[in-house]
């Protein structure tokens, strides 16, 4: 598995409310991945469910109308989008709220302001454990165990 | 994947820092999912990790005295035996370009301090998991790799078997011993060899993979006196001319008996062509007198001339329970002088110059005493 390849057609969905934080994550994400983004919970979980799902959610907390957290649980009630690893982009650092992230199924957080190294690092590690179980679970289902 | 208990055992965890009370909270924190390993310095996480089963993750603080969390990585990612293991630095620093350093460095990711319980949670069955997942897909790969080398060891080892359980059915019926069969083999090895850059056989010649089938079927070149009547097979004088025809059948009968094993396989082996070809050609003569079909010079497959030296040599050279072989010299001269009647000029050529080889063959798969009464009780 050589990964500079395999990340090169990962599609990354970035989720925030505020264009300057979508800017930015777009340019440090852009040469690595496929990048889409939605402004609000509502246009996340659309793109989310349409035929072409992202292969990794960078989703703010704080949002208007519908929070990260909202979106979150939906995306983890269903099991056509259960499987897509999320990581919360929060300003917050409460235990508490970080405890209901992870309930909700998040894989992970990155704190703002976002350190380029940590956000790329953990963008690497979920994209490529998803690949990986995605592999075993196509094979799974191929041969009914592993 | 159930995320539940995945392991028989606890996944070790290491934590290395300097602070007794970071170690208490640290520990205290992951004692209920995982085997908790400390060590208070860098040297001694090296320690840990070299002496006895590895951990499975490690948690390395960086303001560290005496060897600090950077040197620590740098070591660990240097050796072949710990490269593998994910490490996460704890820090209270947040700067970039530190960030930068430890990820260079090999690391995977970092837990800043104060710690929260929930991240140092997450974070190390992310990592945990990623290596458990990579580490099973990597065994698969080897296992697969391994499993291909296997089959291809079978498959050649049953073409040899294969050629060698038809050969030997042919031997226990003749006069010749085993050894013939090996002889034969190595002579035709050799005449190939020394052909192989000549300008009239490189063409088929020149290529290790026929050189090596030629010497795999050589030994099936008399399968078909497997249907040749023991009276006349066993026959020790000469031949009546009904006999010599029946006995002629045997290059005839052996093709047919390829051809046919092929056939209820239901595909032809490249192995068995040559086979084929040396059993039914090799006792056609280059003057068109030999048989079954009476063909002459270049119309004779390559193989079947390269056989018929190597056949008619060994006759000659061989010892019988009833006779004392030919001298290595004189059946030398017998080649010879068929040279462009019997046999190809240019075979016979390269006979002489490798007749030395031949004899060496001879004595390394000699008949002895033992052998021939063995054969002779059959």
């Amino acid at each position: 598995m050589t990964d500079s390849n395999h990340e090169q057609q990962q599609t990354i969905l970035v989720v925030d409310d505020t264009p300057d934080n979508l800017t930015m994550i777009t340019s440090l994400l852009k040469d690595l991945y496929r990048v889409k983004i939605a402004v609000s919970g509502k246009k996340a979980l659309q793109i989310a469910f349409s035929n072409e799902p992202p292969d990794l959610i960078l989703l703010d907390i704080m949002m208007p109308e519908m929070d990260g957290y909202e979106v979150c649980s939906q995306l983890k009630n269903d099991s056509e989008t259960r499987d897509i690893p999320v990581i919360f982009l929060t300003a917050k650092t409460d235990v508490e709220d970080e405890v209901k992230g992870f309930d909700l199924g998040a894989a992970d957080y990155i704190t703002k302001p976002v350190s380029p190294p940590i956000l790329l690092a953990r963008v690497r590690t979920h994209l490529r454990l998803k690949r990986m179980t995605d592999y075993l679970k196509s094979k799974m289902d191929q041969t009914g165990a592993w | 994947m159930a995320d539940a208990n995945p392991y028989i055992e606890k996944p070790t965890v290491l934590v290395v820092d300097d602070t007794p009370d970071n170690l208490s909270l640290m520990s205290g924190l992951l004692k209920d999912k995982y085997k908790v390993k400390i060590a208070n310095n860098g040297a001694r996480a090296l320690k840990v990790v070299m002496t006895g089963a590895p951990p499975d993750i490690i948690l390395l603080d960086i303001m560290m005295p005496v060897m600090d969390g950077y040197e620590t990585c740098r070591h660990l990612k240097e050796n072949p035996e710990t490269r593998d293991i994910p490490v996460i630095f704890l820090t209270a620093k947040a700067e970039v370009e530190d960030e930068m350093k430890g990820f260079e460095l090999g690391a995977v990711d970092y837990i800043t301090k104060p710690i929260s319980p929930p991240i140092v949670l997450a974070r190390v069955h992310t990592h945990l998991q990623l290596k458990r997942v990579r580490d099973y897909l990597k065994d698969q790969n080897e296992f697969l790799e391994n499993e291909v080398r296997q089959r291809t060891q079978e498959v050649v080892a049953v073409q040899e078997v294969t050629i060698l359980a038809m050969a030997s059915l042919a031997e226990t019926r003749d006069n010749d011993t085993g050894n013939h069969i090996r002889r034969t083999q190595f002579y035709v090895r050799a005449l190939a060899e020394k052909l192989r850059n000549h300008e009239r056989f490189c063409h088929l010649l020149d290529d290790d993979k026929t050189i090596e089938l030629l010497f795999k079927s050589a030994p099936l070149h008399d399968i078909g006196k497997v249907g040749i009547p023991d009276a006349i097979l066993l026959k020790p004088g000469r031949f009546t001319p009904e006999e010599f025809e029946i006995m002629k059948s045997h290059t005839t009968l052996g093709r047919d008996a390829i051809r046919a094993a092929e056939q209820r396989l239901g595909l032809e082996l490249p192995f068995l062509a040559y086979a084929k070809e040396i059993a039914y050609t090799h006792q056609e003569k280059w003057d068109g007198t030999g048989y079954p079909e009476g063909l002459s010079g270049d119309d004779i497959p390559i193989s079947g001339r390269l056989m018929a030296v190597a056949d008619v040599y060994d006759a000659l050279i061989c010892r019988r329970i009833y006779k004392e072989g030919m001298p290595h010299e004189k059946a030398v001269g017998i080649i010879l002088e068929s040279k462009g009647s019997h046999f190809d000029p240019d075979i016979v050529d390269a006979f002489m110059e490798i007749a030395e080889t031949f004899q060496e063959i001879a004595k390394r798969f000699e008949d002895t005493d033992h052998d021939l009464e063995k054969h002779a009780k059959q």
